[in-house]
């Protein structure tokens, strides 16, 4: 099946003019009269798309480039130069009809009013919205059911934990339904149930309303779990935009073997097999080529006293950061 | 929905959202009225004290004196406007991004606030304001007429603080602290817009300026419309004057919002 293109970012860039001066206070005093900047670029080049119905992965270190770009595909940013059409919308015109059918949910910063519950912010949502009334309370319904967030909405935020509150923070953001969504951390600081149940949600809204989902976060169980796709940022430019899965395969050409083991087995006998990765108290840990991963298998179930033997790829975390350390293709 | 119910709905529904925020630490709005009150009464017994003293000052008997300052209470409660301090607070941090990405202008959470703020205070300032017309017993020409140009002239200045405010809020997309040079034209207010003293008051070429800045059309030109100090024409004119820099600082207000958020960083966002 074809799919539309949702979001189009060309040659994007993005540079900011810093005021910038050594520490100290002759230094401060001299900064008083002649202030100095610098320029720094945040964003360079570029250039995706991303069809209706995709939840795309949008991956980098602290400082890569990831928020300015959001930023700039919300409309909150002007870019330096290039272009952007989210929904067909120039998104920095911030035209109504545009505003109407986006959200950013960031996971660091609040749209519910702190000293009051989180009913009044979504009710002073539903007005600016214009959402009718039993709209309105059906999808509030809805998103209760699914977040669990019965008898929450009367205890004023700053009275809720942090979960409690993450939860509201993406009742408040979709209330309205939008069909792209910007989310940039949206399960930080949160603990394992927690990210799962917002993870469950984000698939149930994204498989309910195809909606785009563009989405950041440190955290690889988010990515794994819901992105098919990943761009990866660096430095503000993109390294690698493509199947998470062409990514594992291009970065980290190699299978974990993990081995439970029945007897004592040493270390020089296990580096026969392959690159130790561990070996303690009856557990082994290979890494092998993928190609001789079957040869391999083989001998060990063959040669060791084997109870147990799993082939996995490895974890997304540390293809990730092969990939921020040295690159795509050559870590 | 239309445009205009949309509006009327999303009004009411932050209207009642910053009312029950106001409520909630009624205690500090409480004592930040209280605070508004005190500048209106120091002044009043001090120069209530001179004219006692002298018979009057600058031809102000003690009555028309205790009548400008009470009315100076009333004047800065529906009058003030502070969202310079506040959107310096939203452009550092980062937060106002959360009000750019909704269909709403962000000017429209301002107005709201003002306005609630306004109406919550109202609880305790009737009361205050009725004990202190007992108390000082202002010399005030009350009449339909003149109550209707003093909400007039009131209503109009307002609008221009707000827009002032609204002006130098702008500032903080250029300059980290803004919220200074508001400040600033605070204390410039206070002298030329008729805070410390009635114009009449000040050396005659202080009240000439202070008659071209908008400044006094804020606060001294309501006050000189309920004593009756400004004629029937000069309280017309006054106000025509104000809605005239109510317009040119909207206008300004705009261009400053538009290049503003070409330059806006949303840092920490």
């Amino acid at each position: 099946m074809s799919r539309s293109v949702c979001i189009e970012a060309t040659s994007l860039t993005k540079e900011y003019r810093v005021p910038v001066r050594e520490g100290g206070f002759a230094a401060s005093v001299r900064s008083l009269f002649k202030r100095h900047y610098r320029t720094i670029t945040a964003v360079q080049d570029v250039s995706f798309s991303i069809d209706h119905g995709e939840i795309v992965g949008f991956l980098g270190p602290n400082g890569a480039g990831k928020t300015t770009t959001l930023k700039m595909l919300t409309g909150l940013l002007h870019p330096t130069s290039g272009s952007a059409r989210v929904l067909g919308f120039e998104p920095w015109r911030r035209e109504s009809a545009f505003l109407r059918q986006i959200t950013l949910v960031m996971g660091q910063k609040n749209q519910l009013i702190w000293d009051i519950p989180a009913m009044d912010t979504f009710l002073m949502n539903r007005a600016i919205y214009g959402i009718p009334e039993r709209e309105f309370r059906r999808t509030l319904d809805e998103f209760t059911e699914l977040l669990d967030l019965e008898g929450l909405y009367d205890k004023p935020v700053r009275n809720l934990s942090l979960g409690e509150r993450m939860k509201c923070e993406l009742v408040a953001a979709l209330l309205h339904k939008p069909r792209v969504l910007f989310l940039d951390e949206p399960t930080l600081g949160l603990d394992v149930t927690m990210q799962s149940r917002i993870r469950q949600f984000i698939r149930e809204y994204n498989a309910r309303f195809e909606s785009c989902v563009l989405l950041t976060s440190h955290y690889m169980a988010d990515i794994a779990s819901l992105c098919k796709r990943v761009i990866i940022i660096h430095h503000g430019r993109i390294m690698f935009d493509g199947a998470l899965s062409d990514l594992v395969e291009r970065t980290a050409p190699f299978k974990l073997l993990n081995v439970a083991l029945s007897g004592p087995v040493s270390p020089e006998a296990a580096a026969a097999f392959g690159s130790v990765v561990s070996l303690e108290e009856g557990k082994l840990v290979l890494q092998a080529p993928k190609d001789e991963a079957p040869r391999i298998t083989a001998r060990l179930l063959s040669e060791l006293p084997v109870n147990d033997l799993t082939i996995e790829d490895p974890p997304v975390e540390d293809v990730i950061d092969r990939v921020f350390q040295e690159g795509v293709g050559r870590a | 929905m239309n445009a205009v119910s949309r509006l009327f709905a999303s009004y009411r529904a932050l209207f009642v959202a910053r009312w029950n925020e106001m409520l909630q630490y009624r205690a500090s709005v409480f004592i930040w009225t209280l605070w508004s009150l005190a500048g209106p009464v120091i002044h009043l017994s001090v120069w209530g004290a001179i004219a006692e003293a002298n018979g009057s000052v600058a031809g102000w008997g003690r009555g028309e004196i205790a009548a400008y300052f009470v009315v100076q209470s009333i004047v800065y409660h529906f009058t003030g406007a502070w969202q310079a301090y506040e959107f310096g607070y939203l452009i550092r941090t980062g937060t106002l991004s959360v009000r750019l990405l909704k269909p709403f202008d962000p000017s429209h959470h301002f107005v709201a606030s003002n306005v609630a703020f306004k109406a919550v205070n109202l609880i305790w300032l009737v009361p205050i304001w009725a004990g202190m017309f007992l108390y000082y017993r202002p010399a005030l020409p009350l009449s339909v007429g003149r109550v209707a140009l003093f909400a007039a002239a009131l209503a109009a200045g307002a609008l221009l603080m707000f827009l002032w405010a609204q002006v130098f809020s702008m500032f903080a997309f250029w300059v980290v602290r803004a919220d200074a040079l508001f400040e600033l034209t605070e204390a410039l207010g206070y002298l030329f817009g008729g805070g410390l003293a009635p114009l009449a008051f000040l050396p005659p070429l202080l009240s000439q300026i202070a008659m071209y800045l908008p400044l006094y059309y804020m606060i001294g030109f309501p006050i000189d419309v309920a004593v009756g100090v400004a004629t029937v024409e000069a309280s017309l004119l006054g106000i025509a004057v104000s809605l005239a820099w109510s317009c040119a600082l909207f206008a300004l207000y705009r261009v400053l919002w538009r290049a503003g958020l070409k330059r806006f960083g949303a840092v920490g966002a």
